[in-house]
């Protein structure tokens, strides 16, 4: 599992590596000029500067889970059904990988805001690291649960949107838009889902871990789901 | 003992309303090279992928070497498919690590002989190849593999003569007593040199299950007697 998890990590690094090159090449050239400038070189730099600022953001949240859905389609279907590994395992490893991703983009957007708040002559990394290094037990505590309750939540979307988008595509293998339709209903369900739990733990001390198992048992859930789904029932076509 | 390879008894799978197999039954046994012969769409590639579990079938039995076909069962069958597959960065020499890596049953001194065989640059980009070159790359990693059966759908596709040759050469060298190498096809004047059996499938129909000496016999050649069968004029 963990050399099927290698060799899609160096893929897709790879296959990303123009566009990291040009965050890279964004990200410095914003660093390096002035701050005020009505030149149309500099304008066009501001603007790319404000959508992969806005693109890493919206990334960071739906990557891991696109990539997961796009992974079932026809070509990567065809090469991992070759494979000598099990569904559960490479469902496992995908999931893995979508954090990961998940991962890269939120460090990239931490990158891009602290390149803009530099504009500003804050340093934002120092800021953070010494506030972490200096916060008490308690609050380092709750940092942690932060991180784990964003971790959960983003694997409960994850593998929300793989069940729905498997479970779609193994009744209608040759259909179309099923990812916007998986996105549509799995917004929904997770919407119905956090709602019907703030209720419930916002009276809670221990509300935010509550909310986090929850996630994680309905992560859980629909990993079993799509696991069934692709031993049993998907077929992907040519 | 069940030496059946390849077992499939009433096999039927649809998709919707169209009927790509129909009740198919097939025992394939080791020591042969098989062609899976018929026109385009009489079920063949549908037939591999139904013995790889990629599709199900609807109704009958799929055995591979005398196991239920399941995801299991893969390990027992090194496949090719009649479309890329890779990773588009991957290079000869990735690719070869990375089947290296995932196949524990990669032989890698058959790689070598394969590679000097077919003459593959192992630097070189996949996706920037040739289509002979790039099916060249597939073969040497599908036959790499020390498994019972082989599935080649489509090998030679639109190759020019030289590869052609070079391919159908290394197929026969691969083909063992321990292993069933079934290729599907409809290029039947090219492979007919190397073809132990045959199989017809005509609309999903398994129409002739035989051996090519068995027509051969009879004075035809196998391109003759597929024409008989697949001629509507």
């Amino acid at each position: 599992m963990f050399k099927y998890i290698k060799w899609e990590l160096i893929n897709e690094i790879k296959s990303k590596k123009v566009l990291f090159g040009i965050v890279a090449l964004v990200y410095l050239l914003v660093l390096i000029l002035p701050n005020s400038s009505d030149n149309l070189l500099v304008n066009s730099i501001v603007l790319a500067f404000i959508i992969i600022f806005f693109a890493t953001l919206a990334l960071t949240f739906v990557y891991g889970a696109n990539r997961t859905m796009n992974s079932y389609k026809n070509q990567t279907f065809l090469l991992e059904s070759m494979l000598p590994l099990s569904p559960s395992k490479i469902l496992f490893a995908k999931y893995i990988l979508a954090i990961l991703f998940d991962f890269v983009f939120c460090i990239i957007f931490i990158l891009g805001l602290a390149v803009l708040l530099s504009k500003e002559n804050i340093n934002l990394i120092e800021t953070l690291l010494q506030y972490f290094l200096q916060s008490d037990a308690s609050t380092k505590t709750i940092i942690f649960r932060i991180f784990f309750l964003i971790i959960t939540t983003t694997i409960a979307f994850t593998s929300l949107l793989t069940l729905l988008y498997i479970g779609i595509k193994s009744f209608f293998p040759n259909g179309k838009g099923l990812k916007i339709v998986s996105y549509i209903a799995g917004f929904f369900v997770l919407d119905i889902i956090s709602s019907a739990l703030f209720r419930v733990v916002n009276s809670s001390a221990n509300g935010d871990l509550i909310y986090s198992i929850v996630m994680l048992i309905l992560a859980v859930i629909c990993y079993v789901g799509s696991v069934w789904f692709i031993e049993n029932k998907l077929e992907v076509y040519n | 003992m069940n030496t059946n390879y390849i077992e499939l008894v009433n096999v039927t799978k649809q998709y919707g309303h169209f009927t790509a197999l129909n009740n198919v039954n097939l025992a394939l046994q080791p020591g042969k090279i098989i062609g899976l012969l018929g026109p385009n769409g009489s079920g063949k590639t549908t037939l591999l992928k139904t013995l790889m579990r990629i599709i199900r079938q609807q109704y009958g039995v799929v055995k591979i070497c005398g196991y239920d076909a399941c995801y299991e069962t893969r390990k027992f069958i090194s496949f090719m498919p009649d479309r890329a597959f890779l990773y588009k960065s991957m290079t000869v020499m990735n690719a070869i690590k990375y089947y290296q890596e995932l196949f524990q049953d990669f032989d890698m001194n058959r790689a070598n002989y394969l590679l000097q065989t077919l003459g593959i640059d192992i630097y070189a980009n996949i996706d920037k190849m040739s289509k002979g070159n790039k099916e060249k790359v597939v073969l040497m990693l599908t036959l790499s593999r020390n498994v019972p059966v082989y599935l080649l759908d489509e090998p030679l596709g639109s190759l020019d003569p030289v590869i052609k040759h070079e391919m159908l050469t290394v197929i026969k060298q691969c083909s063992h007593p321990n292993n069933l190498i079934l290729i599907s096809t409809h290029l039947i004047k090219d492979t007919e040199e190397i073809l132990d059996d045959v199989v017809f499938l005509k609309q999903g129909r398994v129409v002739l299950n035989t051996s090519k000496a068995n027509i051969e016999q009879n004075g035809k050649t196998l391109e003759q007697y597929y024409l008989e069968v697949f001629s509507h004029v």
